[in-house]
């Protein structure tokens, strides 16, 4: 992959806290409903999960756990609205300084299946201001 | 914007038009054959990916003298720089928000 055509956000942050606390605060739902988004989040390989607009309670954020051991967690992360765009969300932790090290990566627009994704993008209507101004009304 | 949108995501979607896309920006304009010669690939699948480039308006053919040249035209990756722009300060927001939580819960 270059440079030129990067489609990866990738964030690192440390934080003062025990390994396993930051674990759970992006594994338990009630936790991750705290901080991120209210949702239905397990992480358990094979769960899928939702996140919810509160306003008319459709999903927004669909997605799957790809891999859930401490301390790697992978789902993939599709918007409702551009459902032929399959995302990847990597968390990983890391014990450093007395606290933890947080990396996070949001990658894959590279994932489509070559055979099928012609078909879904010549039919889709939608488009990716729709998918952003309804992301950011739920997400903000 | 939405149809360019996906085509673009679809065309940068495979390693091999990443690859040609980027010579084409880095270098200058190429032409079938030259690109065939660069990756060691066949013509005909250039030109198919070629197409689909075109088709993401990410690239353009221009003659020059009896050939077809190829043109990228790299402005066509705003979508892609959109898409990231927006989760980019997304996650920012989010990871502020998990340092806040975690301080404050424990």
């Amino acid at each position: 992959m270059n440079t030129l055509v990067k489609d990866t956000i990738e964030k690192t942050q440390w934080f003062a806290h025990p390994i396993d606390t930051v674990w759970n605060a992006i594994t338990e739902t009630e936790q991750v409903s705290q901080w991120l988004v209210p949702t239905d989040f397990k992480a358990e390989v094979g769960a899928s999960y939702s996140l919810k607009n509160p306003k008319d309670n459709c999903d927004m954020v669909r997605g799957e756990v790809l891999e859930a051991a401490p301390y790697t967690l992978v789902y993939s992360w599709i918007n409702e609205t551009c459902k032929e765009v399959v995302t990847l969300i990597t968390w990983n932790l890391v014990e450093e300084n007395n606290g933890t090290t947080l990396k996070m990566v949001h990658s894959g627009i590279s994932q489509y299946d070559n055979d099928t994704a012609p078909d879904m993008i010549e039919s889709y209507t939608g488009g990716w201001e729709r998918c952003f101004n309804n992301l950011g009304e739920i997400l903000s | 914007m939405s149809e360019i949108g996906n085509r673009i995501f679809k065309a940068i979607a495979d390693p091999t038009r990443r690859e040609i896309f980027h010579l084409l920006v880095i270098g200058s304009a190429l032409s079938i054959s030259q690109i065939s010669n660069s990756f060691d690939i066949s013509r005909q699948g250039v030109t198919k990916h070629i197409k689909v480039l075109e088709e993401a308006n990410m690239v353009e053919f221009k003659t020059q003298g009896r050939e077809k040249f190829i043109f990228a035209k790299p402005e066509a990756l705003k979508e892609v720089k959109d898409w990231l722009a927006f989760y980019d300060k997304f996650w920012d927001d989010k990871l502020d928000s998990l340092g806040r939580y975690l301080d404050e819960t424990t």
